[in-house]
């Protein structure tokens, strides 16, 4: 191969283009870039929205590193792939003798959200460009009156606040109704699953994590799907309306739409690559089109996708490992895959065999060559809590399992063995976790728990076990 | 109520008033510059409110407020006032709540209490918490240094002055080995303290550009050099060459020095430059203390800050709040660990990082430069990066 096109500058693209670099000193790399914005850090968003990290900081590359790496950047729209070329829109044919499909996904639409975010009552969070966007909403609606309907009689709030609704209880939702918190709105989460957060967290683990949440000032609306959503009725819009499958209308300040995402096939599909949810793609990450992969959450490999930007960054070096026939990325082996995530400041690690979560988990954690369909039984979940101060569990909620837990560890194992880890509040040494899989669980007392912590130094932790057997 | 919310104003502190290089951190860097030339040199400035502390200082050594003793108190109730809002904003993190209690400890007693008790009782105004060569004076010999400690009465001068040369020559380098230079850097020093305190809400301001980097080295390590030549040279014109030609040459660079860096680059530069380019640019372009610490950190330490391989999201947090300019990001992708010459340890990367990805520690030497190359290491650069 001398010439590799790379069509998408999202963490896999860049990913692919790097990684093919390193393999490859001679080779002719284009990145075909749709957006004028350089590479940044999706993940980070949240974070400049929270006053972490500034739109600047997002960027991990200067602007030299192309001309430096010697990887030509060609802002223009792909259209479709032919035979040996990819099409721009503009006419413009590039010859490849590799193409790369890291298109990525766009978020899902809801009826009527275009004219209410036009309005500045909505907002989603997706791109680098929406956060000027969720700025300006959040900052100009909390000042504006509520309608009656604003106001549920069943929040005995004292102080009236204005209202947020977040449709979606994903990460990103979960973000959001983070955000809007901070910001002093009171947050209402509305989603079509029975519990958030169902495909990585167990009972205990989700009953915790809201209860914390709802400490904050945050109510869940389980069972609800969104059907569309206007602006409330009259000639000055205080804010917007949501109107639920279940009849349910709500009104609120701000709405923020965390509906999920879906793959951009339209490339592919015009191009007569095979595509099901996302571009069908082979162990290899192949799709049907010789010479053309897919990588990132528009590949679709065994029927799963994955949102992760881990996995799309691991996707991309694993396909420039099977060219160069190097051995897969370590990390690649799904029985020793990673995912960390932050509610509401709230650590989340996660370590080990995905096939042991849920289901529909497989989909978000990780896709890779050598999938893992396999059916698990004898799930076995023990459980290790440390706790200082006690929590106060909210009025009208349940009262969690460990009720004055700050950290919680599960062990998830199999055939007596450990498969996983999954930690709240608690960082885990990924190295440690990994070297210790496969151990009988039973052999896993506080101490080896401790020797997994990737917390400051001088933090204190004394662990208590409480077994469940699942 | 109005507590917690008047804790939660503290704990958010300047960090919104002094937007980056805005009119008003001019101002303030004005104002500090200015301060500063005038504890330095227009002492009498400050005459008309050193009555307010006659008192205390009657009390605490035994003579009428001077601007120094004005300039020693401010400071110290700075990193005191500063540090317990500093305490407050990370009280989450084990390590951060016992370093700022470590520092202003420090400052209130070794920098502040013990010299001026020194100085009640007729004995040098010695601080235990400073060395050679941050305080050059304490291995000079003669008038300037060692020679006046010792002129005083009982065993004290002595005392001092062996407790300094153990101080430089045994407890540093043991130290920096098990610890890396953070052990002085942000536990001891008191450059460090109020840099951490009063400091904190400009350390996003030091830039972390490969070209600040190379001014870094281009500055830090000649300084170093300039004082251990000087230190030397004052040796050796008080013996061996005593009555040479050279003698006034060294004297006159000694004081030059001492006028030059201990004074404009480490007080009224280092403290002036706070809202510009945050509060560790003594330390990260000048400090030969930190020089010395920072070569023996990066070749003999079991200090790093090891990354936790994949979970790193490219955010930029630990990068921005960096106060040495590392890039700290460029390392947390790769799974690379952090043994760079100039972190002084704050570990405040790790304590915004959302992810979980880094931690201060220290551990077994051959095992620090270890990157976990199958997870994360893309590439050292093919092509060299241009300086940017």
């Amino acid at each position: 191969m001398s010439k590799l096109v790379i069509v998408g500058n999202g963490v896999a693209g860049v990913t692919a283009a790097r990684a093919a670099r390193r393999r490859d000193a001679r080779l002719d790399i284009t990145l075909l870039a749709a957006e004028a914005t350089p590479y940044y850090s999706r993940p980070g968003l949240h974070y400049v929205l929270t006053g972490l990290t500034r739109p600047e900081d997002l960027h991990p590359l200067p602007a030299s590193y192309w001309d430096t790496n010697r990887i030509r950047v060609v802002h223009a729209e792909a259209h479709q792939i032919e035979a040996g070329a990819v099409v721009l829109t503009d006419g413009r044919r590039i010859p490849f003798d590799r193409c790369v499909l890291a298109t990525g996904s766009r978020p899902r639409d809801l009826a009527g959200a275009a004219e209410v975010m036009a309005a500045g009552l909505a907002c989603r969070l997706h791109r680098k460009e929406d956060i000027e966007a969720i700025n300006y909403v959040l900052t100009t609606q909390r000042e504006v009156q509520p309608t009656p309907e604003m106001q549920p009689p069943d929040r005995a709030t004292a102080a009236p606040q204005p209202r947020a609704i977040v449709l979606g209880a994903g990460l990103t939702g979960l973000e959001l109704a983070e955000l809007c918190v901070q910001r002093g709105y009171r947050t209402d989460v509305f989603f079509p699953e029975l519990d958030p957060q169902q495909a990585i967290l167990d009972d205990v683990e989700r009953t915790w994590l809201l209860a914390r949440m709802t400490a904050h000032g945050v109510s869940f609306f389980r069972g609800e799907s969104a059907q569309s959503i206007r602006m409330t009725p009259g000639p000055f819009p205080a804010g917007a309306e949501v109107l639920f499958t279940s009849g349910r209308t709500e009104q609120a300040h701000v709405v923020a739409l965390a509906l999920g995402v879906e793959p951009c096939v339209a490339i592919a599909q015009r191009s007569g690559i095979a595509t099901s949810r996302g571009i069908t793609v082979g162990p290899d990450f192949q799709t049907t089109q010789s010479g053309v992969f897919a990588i990132g959450d528009v590949a679709e490999m065994d029927g799963r996708i994955s949102t992760l930007w881990y996995t799309a960054r691991q996707q991309a070096m694993q396909m420039v490992d099977g060219w160069y026939g190097a051995k897969l990325v370590a990390g690649a082996d799904p029985r020793e895959a990673y995912n960390s995530a932050q509610f509401f400041g709230i650590d989340y690690h996660f370590w080990g065999d995905t096939s042991l979560l849920p289901g529909s988990a497989q989909d978000i954690h990780f896709v890779s060559a050598s999938g893992n369909r396999a059916e698990r039984r004898g799930k076995v979940a023990n459980r290790f809590w440390s706790g200082k101060r006690p929590m106060v569990a909210p009025k009208g909620t349940d009262a969690p399992e460990n009720p004055s837990a700050t950290r919680m560890v599960r062990l998830i194992g199999f055939d007596g063995k450990l498969g996983a880890v999954s930690a709240l509040g608690y960082r885990l040494r990924g190295d440690a976790v990994r070297a210790d899989l496969g151990r009988p669980l039973v052999t896993i007392d506080p101490h080896r728990i401790s020797t997994w912590g990737f917390e400051p130094e001088f933090t204190q932790t004394s662990w208590i076990r409480t077994e469940v057997r699942a | 109520m109005s507590g917690i919310k008047t804790i939660q104003r503290v704990v958010k502190g300047v960090r919104n008033r002094f937007a980056s290089r805005s009119p008003k951190a001019y101002l303030l860097a004005l104002v500090l510059t200015l301060f500063y030339v005038g504890i330095y040199w227009y002492g009498w400035w400050f005459d008309p409110v050193l009555w307010l502390l006659d008192r205390p200082s009657m009390w605490l050594r035994g003579a009428p407020a001077d601007h120094w003793f004005l300039y020693g108190t401010l400071y110290t109730v700075a990193v005191l006032g500063f540090g317990v809002r500093t305490f407050l904003r990370r009280r989450d993190d084990a390590y951060q709540r016992l370093r700022t209690i470590s520092v202003m400890f420090v400052q209130l007693g070794l920098a502040y209490l013990l010299p001026n008790w020194f100085r009640a009782i007729n004995q040098p105004e010695f601080y235990p918490s400073y060395f050679w060569p941050l305080k050059p004076e304490y291995l000079w010999p003669g008038d300037q240094g060692m020679g006046w400690m010792l002129s005083h009465p009982g065993g004290w001068g002595l005392a001092f002055v062996i407790f300094g040369l153990l101080m430089i020559l045994v407890a540093t380098p043991v130290l920096t080995y098990f610890y890396g230079k953070r052990w002085y850097c942000s536990w001891v020093c008191g450059c460090g303290a109020l840099a951490e305190t009063a400091g904190d809400d400009f350390r996003t301001e030091m830039p972390s550009s490969n070209r600040a980097w190379w001014w870094e080295r281009a500055l830090l390590y000649p300084i170093l050099g300039l004082i251990v030549l000087i230190t030397v040279a004052l040796w050796l014109v008080s013996g061996p060459m005593s009555g040479s030609v050279a003698a006034p040459i060294v004297q006159t660079a000694a004081r030059w020095y001492g006028f030059a860096i201990g004074a404009t680059f480490s007080g009224v530069i280092g403290v002036g430059a706070y809202p510009l380019m945050g509060p560790r640019v003594w330390c990260r372009y000048g400090c030969p203390m930190a020089a010395i610490l920072g070569v023996q950190q990066r070749i003999f330490s079991r200090f790093r800050i090891t990354v936790n391989s994949g979970q790193c999201i490219s955010c930029g947090a630990c990068t921005r709040h960096c106060e040495m300019g590392i890039d700290v990001r460029r390392y947390a992708e790769r799974g690379e660990p952090i043994t760079r010459a100039s972190c002084v340890g704050c570990g405040i990367c790790a304590n915004v990082c959302p992810r979980g990805v880094l931690r201060l520690e220290n551990g077994p030497i051959d095992e620090r430069r270890y990157i976990i190359p199958e997870l994360l290491i893309l590439e050292e650069d093919v092509f060299r990066d241009k300086l940017s």
